[in-house]
């Protein structure tokens, strides 16, 4: 047997019925209408290249790019409908412009650059290829791809990490995708050793995909760069920290990345990306999704669009909306879909269909025991009850010393506490608070610096009055060439204003005092 | 709020009744060695503590359903009468449940928020209010769940027939201590040896001597239980038990004759109790990993100190109470750093 990679903390979850049509992908045909966000935001310069009522093709780039983010492409050929600003459900306080594109159901691509012997070319404009095409991180990051891959070439990188471990335990959207092309993430992976000139490449699988594993290594034989990592099965492997710290046992300091310590994290369908925005020219337009349905453990495994509405994708797969609760995400980090038009996102995993229960079991809420079940579980060494004891009294200072900042929301906490608090939006509700005082220190550093520097300029007047007491009359007070440094520095002798004016103060006390004792 | 999909998810009210479950095979053997009146007695407690709990959540007006369900004042009431020797009056056992429930948990806030152990507060009190009682146990039980053994029990209990007359009329050759603590204990004072003692006590009457080292093991068979379901954490238990061998071993080989050997340490009194069922309140006790084992080692060392030096049989409850006296320095002193940060 192979050595078994480990963390503290995680949890065990059940293991799932197997089903033969699991790996399958279904392929899903295009909607009517196809719904893109694109972030929006003063600071950035995102700008848009369509208008309404013009014409797009299916992998015509709709906006110029900015470093931070990436060009979006259009999925279909058809008609640009409208562009508005709107909110989409997981951030309601943030808007995007959104574009509704209506198909015409012909999918007529535009000419694709296909790049044969891709080592012909120079790594840096390799990056400007995957830059333009528009792959970011499928794993839920959203981080550009391309800026990783140029921070990997500035600071040196020795390692590149496959990370095929999935974020929640029942989705299986990335062992679909090795399963089913793996040769072609193979490639990816010799790509990005040409681009950033890794020296090893580690691919990490949890333990309980055997097939996988052998199959993998069967082709691994021949090639020296590979190794294969097996993780144990607990829930929060798929973090980029925590997977770095079961392979290494180092931990990534705070604020920082992982390429920093020389390790490159890609996500298995970042890389299938990669490839085939490289070899086959296309751009990121569509992705693997996988449905999960709670209520017979089934999976369902799709080829979908980005931008494609939600509701459709049910419609098409003949599931109940009305008897159903729809959610984004895995077992624990879901959240509640309230628009159902809402469409399929780059970052997007896993869909979740729960029964619709109107009487939600009564969970009563306890107070605190302090049995101490959340801190053995915790995987980044945190101490929730103190957290949550800290963050209910409003003691913000003590949060801070706790470390609260460092708390990644995996919500295990949360699950196996046996009073049933709900300790992750206590913790959500903090980090908010948090923020704000840093940004009010901010502020108050600055004012304050202001307010030296106003001080500085004040005293500096007062010591150049006693300074030209003498020749008082012959200065002129209105020249601003007082308050100039140049000329202060010329005939101010610190030490000596200074003895000045104390022996002034002495002097103004001691006429004070004979003044009092004539009175007397 | 717990998914079904992992592995040991436990409620509140789900742990106090693990708990309760374990303590059944104690209640058992005590029932066998002492006769029926520990049935009646659990019983008085488990009524008189939730009686108090009701009124004392119908004065601070919180939601009396939901609180009484909890079963930790049944818990309380279970230990208290496992701990308490078994012939006290009514009103004795009103008198402890009252400081158990009333003043060591809910003055100091309810569940959750109560420094020291309820049912060694109640203990405790007894101890010191009403020591000749506290220190006196019946002999062992001869006829087994009669009737005559049910109305002894019940006129002790409840009409408090002398002590002295009971005791004198039904069992002439009383070994007034069932913990042969603090006879031992007695004896050492004037440097007697131990070792002619153990013999006399086994010659005359094995089963009277052994019985309060089946009650602990039947406590350890409970301890087990709780290990095995991950209810408690090892850590308490052997941290407290290794401090006690230790410390007892370290003795014994000095002063072999009149000091306690180690295996009288661990199977009297309520050692194995004190292990697995009251120093493991999770309420009282240090959160961290290390914390738990200092807390664990400090326990078993008063244990020990309080054992020979103290004028005190057992020392378990005022060491437990010592014990959650420094529980919030312990929890102060060794906190855990962040992720990706120096130990400072």
């Amino acid at each position: 047997m192979k050595k078994k990679y480990n963390f503290s903390g995680g949890i065990k979850c059940l293991s799932i019925k197997e089903e033969l049509d699991k790996y399958i992908i279904y392929h899903i045909p295009n909607p009517n209408k196809f719904y893109m966000y694109i972030q929006h935001n003063t600071f950035k310069n995102n700008m848009l290249r369509v208008r309404i009522n013009q014409k797009v093709l299916c992998g015509e780039p709709l906006t110029f790019g900015d470093k931070s983010s990436v060009p979006i492409h259009s999925p279909t050929s058809g008609w640009i409908k409208s562009i508005e600003l709107d909110s989409h459900s997981i951030s309601s306080k943030k808007k995007y412009i959104k574009i509704t594109i209506v198909s015409d159901y012909l999918n007529q691509w535009i000419r694709l650059k296909k790049i044969n012997d891709y080592k012909l070319y120079s790594p840096k404009s390799l990056i400007k290829i995957i830059y333009q095409l528009g792959v970011v991180g499928l794993g839920g990051a959203h981080f550009s791809s391309s800026e990783k891959l140029i921070l990997g070439i500035n600071s040196k990188v020795h390692t590149l990490v496959v990370n095929a471990v999935e974020s929640d335990p029942y989705i299986t959207a990335d062992y679909c995708l090795m399963t089913n092309c793996l040769s072609e993430i193979f490639i990816g992976c010799e790509i990005i050793t040409w681009i950033s000139k890794v020296t090893n490449i580690l691919i990490v699988i949890q333990e309980d995909k055997i097939e996988l594993i052998s199959k993998i290594q069967s082709l691994i034989k021949n090639k020296k760069l590979f190794k294969v990592c097996i993780l144990k099965k607990k829930y929060p492997g798929g973090s980029s920290k925590i997977i770095i710290k079961s392979l290494t046992g180092k931990d990534i300091p705070y604020g920082k990345h992982s390429i920093d310590i020389g390790y490159l994290i890609f996500n298995v369908s970042t890389i299938y990306a990669i490839k085939k925005a490289i070899i086959n020219g296309k751009p990121l337009i569509q992705r693997i999704v996988s449905l999960y349905n709670h209520r017979n453990h089934s999976f369902k495994n799709v080829l979908i669009k980005i931008g494609t509405p939600i509701n459709f994708l049910l419609n098409f797969l003949k599931i109940n909306n009305s008897s159903n609760d729809i959610y984004i995400g895995g077992l624990f980090m879901k959240y509640l879909l309230m628009n159902l038009n809402q469409p399929i996102l780059k970052d997007t995993n896993c869909i979740s269909i729960t029964k619709h229960t109107r009487n939600v079991k009564k969970n009563i809420n306890y107070e605190c025991i302090n049995c101490g079940y959340c801190v053995q579980v915790c995987p980044v060494n945190l101490l929730p009850q103190k957290l949550y004891l800290y963050s209910k009294n409003n003691n913000h200072e003590k949060t801070k010393e706790s470390f609260i900042m460092d708390c990644i929301e995996c919500n295990i906490c949360e699950q196996i506490c046996p009073s049933n608090i709900p300790l992750v939006t206590y913790f959500k509700h903090e980090k908010f608070i948090q923020n704000q005082i840093d940004k009010e220190n901010k502020k108050k550093k600055e004012f304050f610096y202001r307010f030296q520097l106003r001080e500085k300029r004040i005293l500096n007047q007062k010591k150049s009055f006693y300074q030209n007491k003498n020749d008082f009359n012959n200065t002129d007070l209105t020249n601003t060439n007082i308050l100039n440094k140049k000329t202060n520095k010329n005939f101010i002798n610190q030490k000596q204003i200074d003895k000045n004016i104390r022996k002034e103060i002495l002097r103004s006390s001691i006429e004070r005092a004979k003044l009092k004792n004539k009175n007397l | 709020m717990n998914l079904p999909y992992i592995y040991n998810t436990y409620n509140v009210k789900k742990i106090m009744f693990f708990v309760l479950i374990a303590s059944i095979p104690a209640i058992l053997t005590e029932c066998y060695f002492f006769g029926l009146v520990i049935l009646i007695q659990t019983f008085l407690f488990v009524m008189f503590s939730l009686l108090f709990e009701i009124i004392i959540l119908k004065i601070r007006k919180k939601n009396i359903k939901n609180n009484l369900l909890d079963n930790s004042s049944i818990l309380t009431g279970v230990l208290l009468s496992l701990s308490v020797p078994s012939t006290l009056t009514w009103w004795m056992i009103m008198f402890s449940s009252f400081f158990a429930i009333i003043v060591a948990k809910h003055l100091y806030g309810g569940l959750g928020q109560n420094i020291f152990n309820p049912a060694m507060i109640g203990y405790a009190a007894l101890l010191i209010s009403f020591p000749l009682y506290m220190s006196s146990w019946h002999k062992e039980n001869t006829n087994f769940f009669s009737l005559n053994d049910l109305k002894i029990s019940i006129n002790s209990i409840f009409f408090q027939t002398s002590k002295s007359d009971l005791f004198l009329k039904n069992y002439p050759d009383s070994f007034t201590e069932a913990t042969p603590l603090n006879n031992t204990k007695n004896k050492s004072r004037i440097f007697y040896n131990i070792d002619s003692l153990y013999t006399k006590l086994k010659n005359k009457k094995q089963n009277n001597f052994s019985s309060w080292n089946y009650i602990n093991v039947s406590f350890l068979l409970g301890g087990v239980f709780l290990l095995y379901k991950k209810i408690i954490c090892w850590r308490i238990p052997f941290s407290f038990l290794f401090a006690l061998v230790i410390f007892s071993i370290f003795d014994y080989f000095f002063l072999t004759n009149f000091i306690f050997s180690p295996f009288l340490h661990l199977f009297s009194g309520g050692t194995m109790m004190c292990a697995f069922f009251i120093a493991t309140d999770p309420v009282t006790t240090s959160y961290s990993n290390i914390g738990k084992i200092v807390f664990g080692l400090i326990i078993g060392f008063l244990v020990y100190v309080l054992r020979i030096y103290s004028d005190y049989p057992d020392g378990v409850a005022f060491s437990v109470l010592f014990g959650n006296m420094l529980v919030p320095l312990i929890d102060d002193c060794l906190k855990s750093s962040g992720y990706g940060r120096k130990k400072t």
